[in-house]
């Protein structure tokens, strides 16, 4: 077969297959506004913006917050469409905005490509994000975490009762150890002024997931990470990274929506409230993080005892 | 009874046989249990060992299934989901997934030694993403390891892999990521372990050799180390159990371990694909021969045995007749002694016994010699004394009182007249006759004196007589024993014919004497040879009394002869004769035509022949006659001695009455 004939068929094919709805025109990227539940329900599909990360999105396919909103689409009664994202574009391929994080504060900079209707990928609500975005009910317990390769000098502090004094304590440890961050994400260490401890901050590029690795390689001393992968850390290369302490108060992890989407936010909502009495909520928990609920007892509790009363 | 024995014999042969039969059945049956059990044993433990090998193969599987189940090969797809990059997370995952592979080559050991000598752990598209140890292994490249890659299946597989003819044993297990394949595990096992541990005979000394076979027929040597093509045949897939000859085994293929026929055991190690082969010299499993030989060999031992045993029993029975011939012959031979012993005793009893009857006889017959001769003696006596009789009658008739009584009258008268004698004679008549009377009277008296005188001169010579005879009786009175004397046959002729000359007188037989005057002396007991004659003649006229008053001539000849050879005498008579049939048995001890003892003439002819004589009897039949003739061996002419037996008596008067006659 002959180049040109090749390169004929394939164009026919894409042809056919945009005009069939083979191909998404958000994921084509489209500038459309977000779309609300009557536009989810009307297009019969719900995308679902995640970063692979941790066990939210695995990547391969699953992951808790994968089988959660394919259980909402199934209660929707829409197909549900993974659409997989970064952590730099996730904001704007929902909002269809690129926004820069300035604290507490956001900065739009840009128009960007709705390609999704949600996110939903162990997603920490932070006050800046709240400004793009509402969050649906908080699926997941998180905060920040200083971990240490296991041969760091770097010593785990002794917790109290008081979350300050422990992020005290693990900042005072932090001074000449080199840490890494993620920047514009729930591990910037400028949220949580690491630099004025006297650490030596290094903002990671790579993959939010591979900050543990890093360490693990000798990369760095120490890294932030957010319990979830922190969970999954301890449990993927145990005894090879420690748990310095709490570098920040508990967090929370939640879908994300587009303020122009309420009814679909609503929706979500309704629907995790149903999981959480039916124990669909809990089940996820238990399967994708089974240590959490040594960490964050209480965060479950409602769900639990729901889940049992359904039981 | 011999029936018997065999019978019992052949029965017992019979079940001697069937015994035999049976043990060498029996034998055979064993020999067979054994070469099964054996061949079993053979088969169980190379099963066992099959079942060893799988075991451990299963073992490597659950290792490679620990391994892919192990959180590290996880985490390191995980992160690669997550979009780790080699430089950071996914490098640490490899690091984890080396440093775990790095643990399980160390601490799977399998005596001591490792069971691992390379793990891999490759990616889906085959590309080594762990190498444990990092050394130029069994393959090279990436390009090799394709082959061990099983994505569309979930099972743990064994794969064999010979570079050049090299065997390497590699376990592969494919690693599927939430239900899909993600990579593969690789270990290639130590060939130490499994050619010198796990195919490892059991004892040293023994010459099985175990080996793997793998699907495509190739076996490997572990002798040499290699592999080659084997072909093993065996007669269907499903065989365990293949015969081997070395020069089954791949032509142009030297081998080491295959020297000699050999029975192999092929147990196919389940979910591998090799097949245990369990090679043994079949000398050394069922010894250097099969069991139809020992038995063949026993049965023709035994064979020979029955056949020696016949042989031996067939000796042994032949022995058994001949000793049972021998002592039977030994006990009739010690019968027949004792019997002889017995014979012999009593032929000796009886020799005695007929010595002593023959004793008794010859002294009966001598004794009726003696008694016929002393009948012939008082028979002649008899008749000497017959006369004297008459003479004494005559002499009593002659009565001399009658005389001497009128001698006696006669003196009375003459006496009572004597006083007047003269008147007397003169006158009275009386007185007259006295005188004619004593005239008549004194005649009378001489006349019978005459008379008496002659009949003395009678007695006289009739006594005379007798004395003759009883002289001539004591000269011929035999002795008990034998005394031998030169004699003069003719004399003793006579004398028995003198001593016969009553009984011939008496029935007037005509003697007729024709005696050679030329007769040498003759030395024998003139006694017994005078009983003989005695006997001759008394049988001759006795055969001449059967003649019953026939008008017969009645005579007896007595011949004497002398000629080269023999000197002899020959009687005949004129009596009854002898039935031809019967001549020959005249001289028979017993036979007798007259009622007899029979022994006459057996004594007659044994006295003779003891002298070297020979006595005959000739007779021409009934009513002819018989000639008796006796022979005696000629004697050497010498100076004649005078017989000092007594002088013949005178011949008797008979005799001149015979001649008078």
């Amino acid at each position: 077969m002959k180049p040109i004939q090749k390169a004929i068929i394939i164009a026919v094919i894409l042809i056919a297959g945009i005009s069939g709805g083979w191909i998404e025109p958000s994921a084509a990227g489209s500038a459309a506004p977000p779309s609300d539940l009557p536009d989810v329900l009307q297009a019969g599909v719900i995308r679902h913006l995640g970063v692979p990360y941790a066990n939210f999105i695995t990547g391969s396919g699953d992951g808790m917050d994968v089988e959660l909103i394919q259980r909402f689409a199934a209660h929707l009664g829409v197909r549900y469409k993974y659409v997989q994202t970064s952590w730099k574009d996730v904001i704007g391929d929902l909002t269809g905005k690129t926004v820069k994080p300035m604290g507490t504060e956001i900065e739009i900079i840009g128009d960007h490509p709705i390609r999704g209707d949600l996110i939903a990928n162990g997603f920490t609500v932070l006050p800046w994000r709240q400004k793009i975005i509402d969050y649906g009910t908080a699926t997941f317990p998180t905060q920040i975490w200083v971990m240490a390769r296991a041969d760091s000098t770097l010593k785990p502090i002794q917790p109290t009762d008081q979350i300050d004094l422990d992020i005290a304590a693990v900042k005072s440890l932090l001074g000449g150890h080199s840490i890494l961050g993620v920047a514009n994400t729930c591990l910037e260490p400028s949220l949580y002024r690491v630099a004025d401890t006297g650490a030596m901050v290094h903002l990671f590029s790579g993959n939010l997931n591979e900050l543990a690795p890093v360490i693990i390689n000798g990369e760095a001393e120490s890294t932030l990470l957010d319990v979830p992968d922190a969970l999954i850390a301890l449990e993927k290369w145990p005894g090879k990274i420690k748990v310095i302490g709490p570098l920040s108060p508990m967090q929370t992890m939640a879908a994300g929506f587009a303020k122009q989407s309420p009814q679909l936010r609503q929706a979500y909502n309704d629907f995790l409230q149903q999981c959480k009495i039916d124990g669909t909520l809990i089940s996820l928990v238990k399967k994708y993080y089974p240590a959490v609920f040594r960490y964050y007892p209480f965060f479950f509790q409602g769900s639990e005892a729901n889940h049992c009363t359904l039981e | 009874m011999i029936n018997r024995i065999k019978i019992a014999m052949i029965i017992f042969g019979l079940l001697l046989i069937a015994m035999i039969g049976s043990t060498l059945w029996m034998n055979y049956n064993a020999q067979m249990a054994l070469r099964r059990s054996a061949t079993s044993r053979l088969l169980h433990d190379t099963e066992r060992q099959a079942v060893n090998l799988e075991y451990f193969f299963t073992e490597r599987k659950d290792d490679l299934r620990d391994l892919t189940q192990n959180r590290e090969l996880s985490v390191f797809f995980e992160n690669q989901a997550l979009g780790m990059s080699m430089a950071y997370g996914l490098r640490a995952s490899l690091l984890t997934i080396a440093q775990k592979l790095e643990n399980v080559l160390d601490n799977k050991r399998f005596y001591n030694d490792p069971i691992y000598t390379r793990l891999l752990f490759l990616d889906e598209s085959g590309e080594v993403l762990v190498d444990i140890p990092q050394t130029e292994g069994v393959t090279a490249g990436n390009e090799s390891w394709l082959a061990y890659r099983t994505p569309g299946r979930q099972t743990i597989e064994i794969f064999k892999s010979h570079r050049e003819s090299y065997l390497d044993v590699i376990i592969s297990a494919g690693y599927f990521f939430k239900g899909h394949y993600a990579g593969q595990l690789v270990a290639v096992l130590s060939q130490q372990i499994i050619f010198d541990h796990l195919l490892k005979p059991e004892s040293n000394a023994s010459r099985r050799q175990m080996e793997l076979l793998c699907e495509d027929g190739s076996l490997h040597d572990s002798t040499a180390i290699r592999l080659f093509p084997a072909h093993l045949k065996a007669e269907s897939t499903t065989d365990k159990l293949i015969y081997i000859d070395p020069e089954t085994i791949s032509s142009g293929t030297t081998t080491e371990i295959i020297q000699e026929p050999s029975l192999a055991v092929r147990i196919p190690i389940r979910k591998t694909p090799f097949s245990i082969v369990v090679i043994a010299p079949i000398g050394s499993l069922f010894g250097g021969t099969p069991p139809c030989h020992l038995s063949l060999i026993m049965g023709i031992l035994t064979f020979i045995i029955i056949v020696g045993i016949a042989t031996l029993w067939r000796l042994n029975t032949k022995n058994m007749v001949l000793h049972t011939r021998l002592e039977e012959t030994a006990k009739r031979e010690q019968a027949i002694k004792k019997y002889q012993e017995n014979l012999e005793r009593l032929v000796k009893k009886r020799t005695r016994d007929l010595k002593a009857a023959q004793s008794r006889l010859i002294n009966k017959a001598m004794e009726a010699g003696r008694a016929q001769l002393s009948a012939m003696v008082l028979h002649n006596i008899g008749n000497a004394l017959t006369p004297i009789g008459v003479f004494m009658s005559g002499m009593q008739e002659n009565d001399l009182r009658q005389s001497l009584a009128h001698l006696s009258r006669c003196y009375a008268e003459l006496k009572h007249h004597q006083d007047d004698l003269t008147a007397f004679i003169s006158q009275d008549a009386r007185g007259g006759e006295i005188f004619s009377f004593m005239a008549q009277l004194i005649d009378d008296l001489g006349q019978a004196y005459n008379k008496n005188r002659r009949t003395e001169k009678k007695i006289a010579e009739a006594v005379g007589y007798i004395s003759e005879i009883i002289t001539m009786q004591q000269a011929y009175a035999a002795s008990e024993h034998e005394v031998k004397r030169r004699i003069d046959l003719n004399t003793l002729v006579d004398d028995a014919i003198r001593m016969q000359a009553g009984a011939l007188e008496k029935r007037n037989i005509q003697v007729q004497k024709s005696l050679d005057a030329n007769l040498l002396p003759l030395i024998i007991d003139k006694n017994r040879l005078m009983q003989v004659l005695v006997n001759i003649i008394k049988n001759g006229y006795e055969a001449i009394d059967q003649l019953n008053g026939q008008a017969h001539e009645k005579g007896m000849t007595f011949r004497t002869f002398i000629d080269h050879t023999s000197i002899g005498i020959s009687i005949s008579d004129t009596g009854i004769g002898v039935d031809p049939q019967n001549l020959s048995r005249l001289f028979d001890l017993g036979h007798s035509g007259k009622g007899s003892s029979g022994f006459g003439l057996y004594y007659c002819k044994m006295f003779v022949e003891a002298n070297q004589g020979d006595m005959t009897i000739e007779s021409d039949g009934m009513d002819c006659g018989t000639t008796v003739s006796i022979r005696f061996e000629k004697p050497v002419q010498s100076q004649p001695e005078r017989p000092q037996s007594p002088a013949p008596p005178p011949s008797p008067p008979m005799e001149n009455y015979h001649e008078n006659q």
